[in-house]
């Protein structure tokens, strides 16, 4: 008996100092303090970055363009447009107005509508940097417009740096939604039909040689060259019935162009071409301005036998892979007389 | 040999100790379980202090979504006290803070001095480092105003407190605070709210049960005699076991039945039957291999002749009763008859 109750001792005990050893090994639950996991940067070939705009961002930044735009619109006054305008489209807006203070009127074809139907916007770090967004077409049926948004530095603000009215029928690239985020693309990007500075070189070129460029095969058939092509008869008609002659040239700006990738591997270029018309009277007539617009750039300006009309041209070419059957075609443009001079 | 009437040793041990000790675990487990759920239950808010002096800080990608998604960030900015500039201070700076993505703070501060906010040191405070954002410094007059910038998502500015509340899963996003005239002393605080809190308890609640179950049948099942726990099918077998264990084999034992044995690998009773079976000598057929039937490799005239042979075998194998026997029946039948009316 007594060894029976000495061993319930011992077995209490033993039972007692097991429990309080495992004790603080069952208390020790505190939650550990989570730790940041370190990302590393996006943007590489495979994995697609994260825009650098939510379409909410893209959409305040268009509001605040057309506001700057709406301001000046109703002033008829340039004055204060390049908060909000840069590049070809401060030009283009800026003799716009000019025109509409002198007509009374804005031309129709400067309607942006505030409406959008596609957003592109790029993930890449770095500036400059662009967004390209596609509006709705105008209350009165006008084309769409292809705006390109750009952000010279992190501490300027998007700007309206050009606009191209999108042809009846274009066929605009497939570009990834704007909530994963496109790439941009370089002037001298490679896999292409031609590189983006390249394509609107020769383009360039075909527009200064309609019949004679040797590229003519490598573009598609586009509104902006028929249009121009257009007008060039008729003045060509008039200049010839009294022994005239014109001219035209066509170059391409120097860095003045935007590229993104497009999701089929082509690119979508918008880039600016600066062009110069160069009439000249025969038999000792005076040579005037061919458009309204010219007119009303030239204002009070003297005659002479010599008209030379300087031009801001904004092209919009889709450049496809160089695997791709597909020519390389302009998808829009936009052209306006920015200065008209009697030399 | 265990004794009738008086318990075993075994059974002393299981329920003398190991009972015990299961039973005071699953005790001590439910109590914490309860104050896990109750007294130490995590606190629905984490609230996160720390101070610094800069002109910005910014929050590293994945600090916003730390703790939980809903996290709010406020910002005190403190005049720097300075005997020298006791007008300007008495004019409270101005502070501006913006949700944005890593990349653009990192444009917006290239060059400058930050205050970065990497996470939490412990629950009540924040991790802050100092760091100068890679790039060419901008001159802070030059290009729009902070509060101006397109670059923000959400952006608040205010004379010396500024605070943004958010929900947010998306690891890039940053807050970036910015005090516009120059480096100022800065409390910040974050303060995540959690809608999931850890459940602490449940993983004692678990063990306690699973405890308070060993201690049931470590007084029952484990506690008993292992001969009694067997068949009587072979007692002379039986009779060999010992019922010697040790504390380290009856916890073993309790715990996984079977781990603490120490009887040779061949006097369990499946290896019993087992080695009685070889010892008939008698292995058995041998397992038959599958039969392939390919229904394609077929001789449909064979076939046909076999099936008429087989139908007649089949209409044989299918009787009851052989024609033989029926004809001794019918003969006896006919004997029994005769025998009747006679």
């Amino acid at each position: 008996m007594s060894m029976n109750k000495s061993m319930n001792k011992v077995a209490v005990a033993a039972a007692l100092a097991l429990s309080l050893a495992l004790l603080p090994g069952l208390s020790a639950c505190e939650g550990q303090v989570p730790q940041a996991r370190r990302t590393e940067p996006q943007s590489t070939a495979t994995t697609a970055p994260a825009p650098n705009l939510t379409p909410a961002q893209e959409a305040r930044i268009r509001k605040s363009i057309g506001a700057v735009l709406d301001q000046a619109n109703e002033a008829k006054d340039p004055a204060g447009l390049d908060q909000r305008v840069s590049g070809p489209q401060l030009e283009i807006r800026t003799s716009e107005l000019t025109i509409a203070r002198a007509t009374g009127q804005l031309d129709p074809k400067t309607t942006i509508p505030t409406t959008i139907a596609q957003t592109v916007i790029p993930g890449d770090p770095g500036w400059p940097r662009s967004v390209f967004s596609i509006t709705t077409t105008t209350q009165d049926q006008q084309s769409k417009r292809l705006l390109v948004l750009d952000q010279e530095s992190a501490r300027e603000n998007y700007k309206l740096w050009g606009v191209a009215r999108l042809f009846q029928g274009a066929q605009l690239p497939k570009f990834p939604v704007a909530t994963i985020g496109a790439r941009m693309g370089q002037g001298d990007d490679q896999g292409l039909k031609a590189t983006p500075v390249e394509a609107v070189r020769r383009y360039a070129d075909l527009l200064q040689n309609p019949q004679g460029s040797k590229y003519a095969k490598e573009f598609a058939q586009d509104d902006f060259r028929n249009s121009l092509g257009t007008l060039t008869q008729v003045v060509q008609q008039g200049i010839e019935a009294n022994k005239g002659s014109q001219s035209q040239t066509f170059t391409p700006a120097q860095g003045q162009l935007r590229v993104m990738h497009s999701s089929d591997g082509g690119d979508l270029v918008v880039a600016r071409i600066d062009s110069v018309w160069t009439r000249q009277a025969g038999e000792g007539r005076e040579s005037s301005p061919a458009s309204d617009a010219e007119t009303a750039l030239f204002g009070q300006g003297k005659p002479t036998s010599t008209m030379k009309v300087t031009y801001v041209n904004v092209i919009a070419l889709y450049v496809p892979s160089a695997d791709s059957h597909e020519p390389i075609r302009a998808v829009g443009a936009e052209r306006e007389p920015i200065k008209v001079e009697a030399v | 040999m265990t004794r009738p009437g008086k318990p075993s040793r075994h059974s002393m041990i299981m329920r003398g100790i190991v009972t015990p000790i299961f039973g005071l675990l699953a005790v001590t487990a439910i109590v914490l379980g309860i104050l896990n759920a109750t007294v130490w239950k995590p606190s629905a808010h984490v609230d996160a202090h720390a101070r610094t002096k800069a002109a910005y800080v910014v929050t590293d990608p994945g600090v916003l979504p730390l703790v939980d998604s809903k996290v709010t960030m406020r910002v005190d900015a403190a005049s720097t006290g300075t005997a020298a500039s006791a007008d300007q201070n008495s004019q409270k700076p101005a502070v501006c803070m913006a949700l944005t993505t890593a990349k653009d703070a990192a444009g917006w501060t290239a060059g400058q001095d930050v205050a970065r906010v990497r996470g939490l040191d412990n629950w009540q405070t924040l991790s802050v480092g100092r760091d100068t954002s890679p790039g060419k410094s901008v001159k802070s007059d030059q290009g729009v105003a902070f509060q101006d910038s397109d670059m923000w998502q959400q952006v608040t500015c205010s004379d010396s407190s500024v605070s943004m509340s958010l929900k947010t899963d998306d690891p890039q996003a940053v807050l970036l605070v910015a005090v516009p005239q120059g480096a100022h002393s800065l409390g910040l605080e974050m303060l995540w709210q959690r809608d999931k809190l850890p459940n602490f308890a449940m993983p004692f609640y678990f063990a306690g049960g699973l405890l308070a179950l060993l201690a049931v049948l470590s007084a029952t099942v484990f506690a008993m005699d292992p001969v009694k726990r067997r068949k009587q099918t072979e007692p002379e077998q039986e009779a060999e076991e010992t019922p010697e264990v040790s504390v380290a084999q009856a916890l073993g034992n309790a715990i996984l039945p079977g781990l603490g044995n120490r009887r040779s690998p061949a006097s369990g009773r499946r290896l019993r039957h087992a080695r009685g079976q070889a010892r008939q000598g008698d292995p058995g057929p041998p397992p038959r291999p599958p039969v392939v039937i390919d229904p394609r490799n077929r001789n449909l005239v064979a076939d046909q002749q076999e099936g008429d042979d087989r139908r007649a075998d089949d209409m044989s194998s299918t009787r009851v009763i052989s024609s033989q026997e029926m004809a001794s029946y019918l003969a006896r039948l006919a004997h029994e008859g005769e025998e009747g009316r006679q």
